[in-house]
């Protein structure tokens, strides 16, 4: 034995333990089911390493493979291993090959075949002293050789399907061996086989690329789907290549050239096969064409739905779902959580008992009402949960169809509902202690400017003056700090509701009238009487700031017009009075926090120059615009413009998309 | 200008009510008739004959809501106009005590002087 010899046969050794190591890790790292037969394909190249030990042996001992022939190390494992993954790879082939791929391959490979062992088999036969036995082991030895040379048919078919590289890598390792193990059949045969030569280099190279692939392998590659092929379609399409194989085995001595005649036939055979199938395949698209689809479809659905299920029982919303009749068919973990029902606990079966657990109660009660309130789009319930008070705040969404029920999103709002409602006392608290001394400062200072305390002096009179005006200041301050406030903590929520527009002017008009008539002001209006969906508290904020805001700015006598005008989707509200109206400097930043119109007429009426500034947070909040204009002839304009929202907002988008809509 | 009228001035702070009684009975239009409490304004109530009551809204005990409706089960009081003092000034509170038939609201803080116009006012219309 050369060292070029014991170098390359190590070589091999090394590279095709290698090979077999790599696939029985791939096999324990991944369980998946339509995989391909991993431990088969790392068992046959294991008898391959076996194979390669017993060469090296053979090297050593013999000085070159043995004889006789038929029992060479190499001879045997290597054709263990050419049919076991040969079968492997056709296992692999009944769950990935279209039948109609599957056809093309057979029809090419019997073509390959029939041309390979013609030229191989003449070679051989032309060559004198050659037993029958040697030329039956090496046509063995070939024919195990295409079958593995078909196995990378299959696995070039796998890999279209697949992220392919590592497949790739597989089918291209094992052209290597084949060509390497076909030139090994040849060339012993001819007794002109070196165990050192260039063919040799592809029984190392080949399973080195087997040993690599495997470790390219991800989840993801190995995953594919399941193509079900009838099984009358193997008879068929192998019949006529074992018949091939068997003519040619039998013909092959008489006459050589036989082989080409014979395997013409039989593509032709299979042509004819092909087509018959194909017609089959049509008539019975409905049995298994169509059912395979459905069966991969309704994979997809299983796959989507146990998706969608692990979505919602993570989610940290709680999500209950309802149909038609109140029964619960949906409670996530959430929701569980939130409503506290302890794990080993059944979830109620009816809506009303898994929010309201009072057993006294007969079902039909307030919270069953709030939890069927759809049109809103989130408002808060208060729960009483094991004598705890639990606040959730909650959604509430019809669901399309006809026997369709609710589903409600929620989540707990405990602690804030708590915070809100204490800075409320809060609010209230201060607002009215800090109002009653303040009322003891202005009513003291009121009655000293008025004189009913006796006569004081010109200067005295006007620090009195000040004073008055000071303390009358803070107070707007302070009311209007609150309303900020207000808004703030309110912006989340408005607490929408249909409101004819008339009756919202008529409202402020009715509570500004006083001050007007204090200062002899008209107050006119006119609107029509559609209904807007407004926070009816917060425009009534609105009207009456803009209201005060004119009646500041009007001379005794005068008049302050509102109006209400209705387009097809808004309405818009024009304040406009007779005053000495906004110098257009002011028109744009009118609207900004701490603006004031510095008009030195204006005196004592200057507030805190928040008034407009809240108008406008709170014309935004329902999605409208406010500006200002100078009059025409003179006095200031106010408009603001809102959106008439659809009282169910949540069947706007049906709305929307019907071709009529706006018409109406 | 018809003599004298009589008012009662329902007010828990005593500053409040002392300033407010001081600027109304100024010029002689006005007696006031001072009470702490809702309960003290209903006794007084039953005993003399009021022209107008001046009420405030938030008082410990009964609250001006509470006086108002137990004053509108007076014979007395059944149809006396009554003018709210109140120290929110939110229109949609506003909104609320004239909807329970307040004659008017006059939100804190006041000017005296304007309380004793305002109620001329509305009481010779």
């Amino acid at each position: 034995m050369t060292n070029a010899e014991g170098t390359m046969a190590i070589l091999q050794i090394v590279t095709t333990s290698l090979a077999a190591a790599s696939f029985w890790r791939l096999s324990n790292r991944f369980h998946v089911k339509n995989a391909p037969p991993l431990k088969r394909i790392a068992l046959a190249i294991g008898w391959l390493a076996v194979g390669r030990i017993a060469a090296f042996v053979d090297l050593a001992v013999n000085d070159g493979p043995g004889q006789p022939l038929w029992l060479s190390a190499f001879v045997l494992p290597g054709m263990f291993f050419s049919a076991i993954f040969a079968t492997a790879t056709v296992r692999l082939r009944s769950r990935t090959m279209s039948p109609s791929l599957r056809y093309s391959a057979a029809i090419i490979a019997t073509g390959v075949v029939g041309v390979i062992w013609h030229t191989a088999t003449e070679a051989t036969f032309s060559f004198d002293g050659v037993t029958r036995t040697e030329i039956a082991i090496t046509i063995a030895h070939l024919s195990i050789d295409f079958l593995l040379l078909s196995s990378v048919l299959t696995l070039g078919a796998f890999a279209s399907r697949l992220k392919g590289t590592p497949t790739r890598l597989v089918a291209l390792g094992v052209i290597f061996f084949v060509a390497s193990d076909m030139a090994y059949a040849i060339e012993s045969l001819l007794e002109t086989y070196r165990f050192v030569s260039w063919t040799t280099l592809g029984s190392v190279a080949g399973p080195l690329l087997l040993a690599i692939a495997p470790t390219l392998v991800t989840a993801e590659s190995l995953t594919i789907r399941p193509t079900n092929i009838a099984s009358d379609t193997w008879s068929l399409t192998y019949l006529p290549l074992g018949v091939m194989c068997v003519l040619q085995i039998l013909d092959v001595r008489d006459d050589p050239n036989q082989i080409v005649s014979i395997t013409i036939i039989t593509i032709m055979v299979l042509l004819l096969i092909g087509r018959i199938q194909s017609y089959k395949k049509n008539a019975t698209t409905l049995n298994s064409g169509l059912s395979d689809s459905l069966d991969i479809r309704e994979r997809e659905l299983l796959r989507q739905q146990l998706l969608n299920d692990r979505i919602i029982g993570v989610a940290a919303d709680g999500i209950v779902a309802v149909d038609i009749e109140d029964r619960v068919v949906l409670c996530n973990r959430a929701a569980r959580e939130i409503l506290s029902i302890s794990s080993g606990t059944p979830t109620p079966e009816k809506l009303h008992d898994l929010f309201h657990r009072d057993p006294t109660c007969p079902g039909d009660c307030p919270t069953l009402d709030a939890l069927h309130q759809s049109d809103r789009s989130m408002h808060e319930l208060s729960l009483d949960i094991d004598a705890d008070e639990r606040v959730i705040e909650l959604a509430v969404r019809a669901l399309d169809g006809p026997d369709a029920g609710f589903v409600l999103v929620f989540h707990d709002v405990t602690d804030r509902a708590r915070l809100a409602r204490m800075k409320d006392r809060i609010v209230s608290v201060v607002s009215h202690e800090i109002r009653t001394p303040l009322t003891s400062i202005r009513g003291s200072l009121g009655l000293i400017d008025g004189g009913l305390m006796g006569q004081v002096s010109p200067e005295a009179q006007r620090m009195i003056s000040i004073a008055v005006e000071s303390s009358e200041r803070l107070m707007r301050l302070i009311n209007d700090l609150l309303d900020v406030e207000r808004i703030e903590s309110g912006r989340r929520t408005l607490n929408l509701s249909s409101t004819p527009m008339n009756v919202l002017l008529a409202d402020a008009v009715t509570v500004m009238q006083p001050i007007a008539d204090v200062r002899s002001v008209e107050i006119e209006f006119d609107a029509p009487p559609e209904t807007v969906l407004v926070d009816r508290d917060r425009i009534l904020q609105v009207l009456t700031n803009l209201i005060q805001n004119a009646i500041k700015f009007s001379d005794p006598g005068s008049a302050i017009h509102l109006l209400g005008e209705k387009d097809s989707s808004h309405m818009t509200v024009t304040i406009r009075d007779e005053g000495h109206g906004i110098p257009a400097s002011h028109i744009d930043a009118i609207f900004e926090p701490f603006h004031q119109v510095d008009i030195s007429d204006s005196g004592p009426s200057s507030g805190s120059g928040l008034g407009l500034a809240i108008c406008k947070e709170i014309v935004e909040a329902h999605g409208g615009t406010i500006w200002a204009e100078r009059g025409i002839e003179q006095g200031a304009v106010f408009r603001f413009r809102i959106p008439i929202r659809d009282p169910h907002p949540f069947n706007a988008a049906a709305t929307i998309t019907s071709p009529n809509a706006g018409v109406s | 200008m018809t003599g004298t009228r009589t008012i009662l001035l329902v007010e828990d702070n005593d500053d409040i009510r002392i300033i407010t009684t001081i600027a109304l009975e100024h010029g002689g239009r006005f007696a006031v008739v001072p009470a702490a409490s809702g309960e003290e304004a209903l006794r007084l109530a039953e005993s003399k004959a009021i022209d107008l009551v001046l009420l405030d809204v938030m008082m410990p005990g009964m609250d001006g809501t509470e006086t108002y409706a137990a004053l509108r089960e007076l014979d007395n009081t059944r149809d006396t106009p009554i003018v709210f003092l109140t120290a929110k000034a939110q229109p949609t509170e506003v909104k609320r005590l004239l909807d329970l038939g307040a004659l008017d609201v006059l939100t804190k803080p006041f000017d005296p002087l304007e309380i004793a116009v305002r109620i001329a006012g509305t009481l010779d219309d």
